[in-house]
């Protein structure tokens, strides 16, 4: 292993202080997995979870965009962020536990009378 | 306090009448639905050609300068005339007992967004009152007449509205070149709009699909047929004056040039649909689709002649317009009666009637030797203006014009005959003729028909000078003068 | 004196009116009073201007209102009387009035007597408004007004197929030369600029070379509404089968008058004609085969009033032949004791159909001279004169106009006018012999009752003999200029080229048009006393019987093709391409959205994989255009 060919453990390992770019990827590789999740999972819950991914993954996004501005910007849209979260979580429990009431299932996959 | 504006408000309000009136007499309504539909008439037989050049403007959404502007010019009275003589008829025509008031509210309804329409002078007004009509005709058709009247009536609605889309287009492109919607003003530079000839093709599609023009006609039979009595009076004698009316007023009022490169093609087009509906009315066997491919015939010999550069052939093409419609009117009552008799529309039904029915088949025939263009009936005087204009362009097609002359006999007197004359069928009970008040119906209608005939001067002079205005709109080309 | 023109056009028309109005509770007697007493009187106000205008006192042209006008088109209600148009009302008027007196005894037995006499009434209006019009769009409305009562006429009974069908087709043969006449006159306008007739005849000769190709159309296109009114060949398939009308209309619409309109047009147009000479001869050979077809086919005919259709309209041929060489005299001559013969022989054939309650087919008649004598001496008063015996009426005129086709040199066309006159004795004296000689064939429950015609049907037919007899003298006289002559001559216009001198000259030709008659007479006497049972029905005579089966050519070649079209178009194209095109419209949208809906399947991650793709490749977009733009 030379220095001129370093994987990527080693620049985190060489890393001198923790760039920007490292909450990037880990924003967005959390994002991902939050979207795979939605999309892949029948759950309901998890749905739900998937989705609470997601947003964290932007508060965390903009923790350190904030930081790496110097100002309180981001961290106030992450309070709004937290807020939203919080309220669409039990907004969408609700409606989950009705919808199980109806049928019995979390799958999300039967509900689909909207059908047209 | 004669404004024009009475003659929208007062069927409207006449409507409204119907609809609140307490009678339970079913003859009240009908009466006070005719009075109603009687007074524009008679406003206008008081004043007569004292209402030329009335005005009445409004401002109605200054921002875009939208007013809602009416005007009464020569062509406006003749086709006013019209409407208000023939709506008065289709209310009386009605049979009683079984219509509901709804029904003679939409048609009041009907007569004064026509009487709006032929007299708007402001483009917007002029597009709504033209969409506007399409609505009491769809309740009309739906509410009485034959069995698939409901699927008539959605091809009816989708096929004009289809011709008329992209007309607010068209206003809306016509608006940003002139930044004014008045159609007087945008006269003089509409052709010099951008996109002149796609705003003026627009325009005219949707004339050609309401008149309709030979082969926008798809929705013709089926609505003609499924419609009552009175909705097919209503669509022949007026809606397609009013496509009419739009092409005089729009087509060839604001784009005067472009029509006079279309023309030849459009009167093409025309000559063929006069020809084709004459073959089709022969091979039909139901005399009520007979008599709705002759008005489609006869409605494309009025496109004639208003598709020839020559303000004789205007004039006639406005003249045999009203004279169409007057004659179609009887045509349809007589195939209403006819039919109410026979429980069919199809020729086979019965025969020689006119040993049970003599004033039916008489007065069948009166209307049949009108529009076969008998002269000295209204027909000719107009028929033989478009055929002298025609003759004018070109021999070979005033020969092709003119076959209708003896295409048409030979359809109506296969109706006549098979119906009327040859060997009687053995009586039925509710055969029985003509009574005094369905003849006094078709008095008014025989009435005009002559006087047409034999003296049709003063509607003549009324529409010479609105022909001859239309004529001196377009830019006089160098050496040709016509 | 204006006043009596219009009287005497508008009487009729008023009695046409007043019978329709009233004709639920007018009688019978009235109404023959009525319908007799307006033309009688219509025929006093032109016999009171004939006075006049014998004094030298002339009408000008009188104009009742202003029909039409409109730039550049110019139509005016208006009357014209020159000596030729006087000359045809009296025709017209006097004729008629006779016609009228028979149907009254004719029409006794009808149930619709009334509307018969008010049509009659409306027709006479009608042909007097042709004769007499000055403007050639009133003209037309008297020539449609002829053909359309000829129409309800024709088929008066129409309970009966055989006469509603012959209607429609005279109708619509006649809207057929109609379209011509109609082109004809817009062409006029177009040229001269006026449609006075007087104006136009006027100006042709000067304005035009001879031999101008457009005055050839316009005199083309006259003549061809002349060929559909006058039943020349092609359009003469609809008065063989008009006969199935009643005998008077048959005699006064299909004989006397209304079928001599075509004449007419030709004789007042002459100016034009003369100035397209190419046309002039074209109409001369058409008028020859015309009279030479009708000839043979009259040959073979079984019906009475069959035989005498196809006489007229081989007369009518002879007319047209003497216009085609210049001698528009001889063909005004000809019409006039035409008329009166034709409508002596017509009603005497009435007579005899009347008689028989309704039988025509001369199968069922013979030897009728014992019952009906007078019938049948007028009978044969009429066929003779017809024949041109000399000195009956025909002889003159139609001696006449062979006499003026070999002087002029058309020698073919004076042979077969020759062979005509031939054919025309034969097939008359054979009509003759086959009613009211030999052996009867009548049924026998009618024989009995057999006896002449009432008074009221017989003085007008011994009236119509007298002139038939006597009238001649009008048109030839053998030493100062005949009444006719001199009569038509004061017309302003040069009215006959060849004007042939008056006087006895007893030329070859004069000499060979007799003999002609006579063989042509006495074959058939000789034939029909003799032979008559013993005569076959071969294939010469069917063909000759089914008038060359001319009819069944039309058929084939016009009336199926159309109709196929016909069919074609309403079965075919209007469903499956015109209204077609809505179905296929609904079609489109309906397919287009059953595409669409799969998109709303309901499920909920379909939606969200659909949102994260859309926004993926927004974002996409944004960064690599957006932040370009």
């Amino acid at each position: 292993m030379t220095l001129y060919n370093p994987n990527l453990l080693t620049y985190f390992l060489l890393a001198s202080s923790m760039d920007l770019s490292f909450y990037i990827f880990v924003s967005m590789a959390l994002f991902a997995i939050g979207i795979i999740g939605v999309l892949s999972k029948r759950n309901a819950l998890i749905m739900f979870l998937s989705i609470e991914l997601m947003l964290n993954s932007v508060n965390l996004l903009f923790v350190a965009f904030s930081y790496s501005w110097g100002n309180s910007v981001g961290l106030v849209w992450v309070f709004f962020v937290l807020v939203l979260a919080a309220a669409e979580a039990a907004v969408g429990l609700a409606i989950i536990i009705n919808l199980f009431r109806s049928k019995e299932l979390v799958d999300v996959d039967q509900y689909n009378q909207l059908k047209g | 306090m004669l404004s024009l504006l009475w003659f929208i408000i007062i069927p409207f309000s006449a409507a409204l009448v119907t609809l609140v009136l307490p009678a339970s007499n079913p003859k009240t309504l009908k009466r006070c639905a005719f009075l109603g539909s009687l007074l524009p008439l008679l406003m206008l037989l008081w004043n007569n050609t004292g209402w030329l050049g009335a005005d009445f403007s409004v401002p109605w959404m200054r921002a875009l300068s939208i007013h809602f502007h009416l005007h009464l010019d020569s062509l406006s009275l003749v086709f006013l005339f019209l409407v208000n003589v023939i709506i008065p008829i289709s209310i009386v025509s009605e049979r009683v007992v079984t219509t509901p008031r709804f029904l003679y509210a939409i048609i009041l309804a009907l007569q004064g967004l026509l009487n709006g329409f032929f007299m708007a002078q402001d483009l917007v007004i002029f597009t709504f009152f033209w969409e506007a009509m399409l609505l009491p005709l769809y309740f009309i058709i739906t509410l009485r007449g034959g069995k698939e009247r409901q699927k008539a009536a959605y091809t009816f609605i989708i096929y004009m509205i289809a011709g008329s889309v992209l007309m607010v287009a068209a206003v809306l492109l016509l608006y940003f070149a002139a930044l004014s919607f008045d159609i007087p003003t945008l006269a003089i530079i509409a052709e010099k709009a951008p996109h002149a000839m796609l705003i003026s093709a627009i325009f005219l599609l949707a004339f050609c699909v309401k008149t309709p023009l030979f082969p926008f006609h798809g929705w013709l039979p089926i609505t003609y047929y499924e419609a009552s009595t009175t909705g097919t009076i209503l669509l022949s004698a007026i809606l397609s004056k009013a496509g009419i009316y739009g092409i005089l007023r729009i087509s060839l009022g604001l784009f005067p040039n472009i029509m006079r490169e279309w023309n030849p093609w459009l009167l093409d087009l025309a000559i063929i649909g006069v020809l084709y509906g004459a073959i089709v009315a022969w091979a039909q066997t139901d005399f009520k689709k007979l008599i709705a491919y002759s008005s489609f015939s006869h409605i494309n010999f009025v496109l004639a002649g208003l598709f020839v550069w020559d303000s004789t052939s205007q004039s006639g093409a406005i003249i045999q317009a009203v004279n169409h419609a007057v004659t179609i009117t009887g045509l349809f009552l007589l195939a209403g009666w006819l039919e109410l008799r026979l429980s069919s529309t199809s020729m086979d039904a019965a025969g020689g009637l006119a040993k049970y029915l003599p004033k039916l088949c008489w007065i069948t025939l009166f209307f049949v030797l009108s529009a076969v263009a008998l002269p000295g009936m209204n027909n000719f005087v107009g028929e033989v203006l478009i055929l002298y204009a025609v003759l004018g362009q070109s021999i070979w097609l005033a020969a092709l014009l003119g076959l209708t002359v003896i295409f048409s006999v030979v359809y109506m007197l296969r109706f006549m005959h098979r119906i009327y004359f040859e060997t009687p069928a053995p009586f039925q009970k509710n055969w029985v003729d003509l009574k005094g008040k369905e003849i006094w119906l078709t008095v008014p209608l025989m009435a005009l028909i002559l006087w047409l005939g034999v003296y049709p001067m003063p509607a003549l002079k009324q529409i010479e000078p609105a022909a001859k205005k239309i004529m001196s709109l377009a830019k006089m080309e160098k050496g040709r003068n016509k | 004196m204006e006043l009596v023109l219009w009287l005497g056009l508008f009487l009729p028309l008023a009695g046409a009116l007043l019978l329709f109005v009233c004709h639920n509770f007018i009688s019978r007697r009235n109404t023959g009073i009525v319908g007799c007493s307006l033309v009688f009187f219509s025929f006093l106000c032109f016999v009171k201007l004939l006075y006049e205008y014998s004094q030298g006192i002339y009408l000008p042209e009188v104009t009742l209102f202003s029909w039409i006008q409109i730039k550049g088109f110019d139509a005016d209600f208006s009357l014209h009387l020159d000596h030729l148009s006087l000359l045809m009302a009296l025709i017209v008027t006097g004729v008629g009035f006779l016609i009228h007196l028979f149907s009254i005894g004719y029409m006794d037995h009808d149930e619709h007597f009334v509307r018969f006499f008010a049509l009659l009434n409306f027709f006479i209006f009608s042909m007097l408004l042709l004769v007499l019009a000055a403007h050639l769009l009133v003209f037309f409305i008297g020539w449609e007004g002829v053909g359309v009562a000829s129409y309800l006429l024709i088929g008066f009974w129409y309970e009966r197929p055989a006469a509603s069908k012959a209607a429609k087709k005279a109708f619509i043969v006649n809207r057929i030369g109609d379209l011509g006449l109609l082109l004809g006159i817009l062409l006029t306008f177009h040229i001269f600029g006026t449609g006075n007739i007087h104006e136009i005849c006027r100006r042709a000769p000067l304005e035009f070379t001879v031999g101008a190709p457009i005055l050839a159309a316009i005199a083309l296109l006259y003549f061809w509404g002349a060929t559909g009114k006058s039943a020349q060949l092609p359009l003469q398939t609809w008065l063989p089968d008009a006969m199935e009308g009643p005998t008077p209309v048959s005699a006064l619409i299909h004989a006397a008058t209304m079928v001599t309109a075509g004449v007419y047009l030709v004789v007042r147009m002459n100016p034009i004609y003369t100035t397209a000479p190419a046309v002039l001869t074209l109409i001369g050979y058409v008028g020859a085969i015309t009279s030479l077809y009708a000839a043979f086919s009259a040959l073979s005919q079984k019906d009475l009033k069959r035989v005498l259709a196809f006489s007229t309209i081989s007369q009518l041929g002879l007319m047209f032949l003497a216009c085609g060489v210049g001698a528009f005299y001889a063909a005004m001559f000809h019409l006039t004791t035409h008329a009166f013969i034709k409508a002596l022989l017509f009603l005497s054939a009435g007579n005899v159909v009347h008689m028989l309650s309704g039988e025509t087919e001369m199968d069922k008649m013979g030897g009728l001279f014992q019952k009906l004598p007078k019938t049948a001496f007028l009978f044969l008063i009429g066929a003779l004169a017809l024949s041109g015996i000399a000195p009956l009426a025909a002889f003159f005129s139609k001696d006449l106009i062979l006499e003026e086709a070999s002087l002029t040199g058309y020698t073919t066309l004076y042979s077969v006018g020759l062979l005509v006159t031939v054919l025309t004795g034969f097939y008359l004296i054979r009509a003759y012999c086959l009613t009211f000689t030999g052996a009867s064939r009548v049924d026998a429950k009618l024989w009995k009752n057999l006896h002449d015609a009432p008074s009221v049907m017989m003085i007008p037919v011994t009236i119509l003999a007298l002139l038939t007899l006597f009238g001649g003298l009008l048109g030839y006289a053998s030493s100062v200029p005949p009444l006719l002559m001199s009569f038509l001559d004061k017309d302003s216009q040069a009215f006959f080229i060849k004007a042939l001198a008056f006087g006895f000259h007893l030329t070859t030709d004069v000499w060979f048009s007799l003999a002609a008659s006579i063989a042509g007479v006495g074959l058939a006497a000789f034939i029909y006393t003799n032979f008559r049972e013993r005569l076959s029905r071969g294939k010469l005579a069917e063909f000759l019987y089914q008038s060359f089966y001319i009819n069944q050519l039309y058929a084939f070649l016009i009336v199926r093709p159309l109709q196929f079209f016909s069919q074609l178009s309403s079965k075919i194209f209007e469903p499956k391409i015109f209204e077609g095109i809505i179905p296929v419209c609904t079609h489109v949208t309906n397919s287009t959205s059953r595409v669409l809906q799969e998109l709303q399947s309901g499920q909920i991650r379909s939606y969200i994989s659909w949102i994260v793709v859309g926004s993926a490749i927004l974002l996409v977009y944004l960064v690599f255009e957006g932040f370009y733009a």
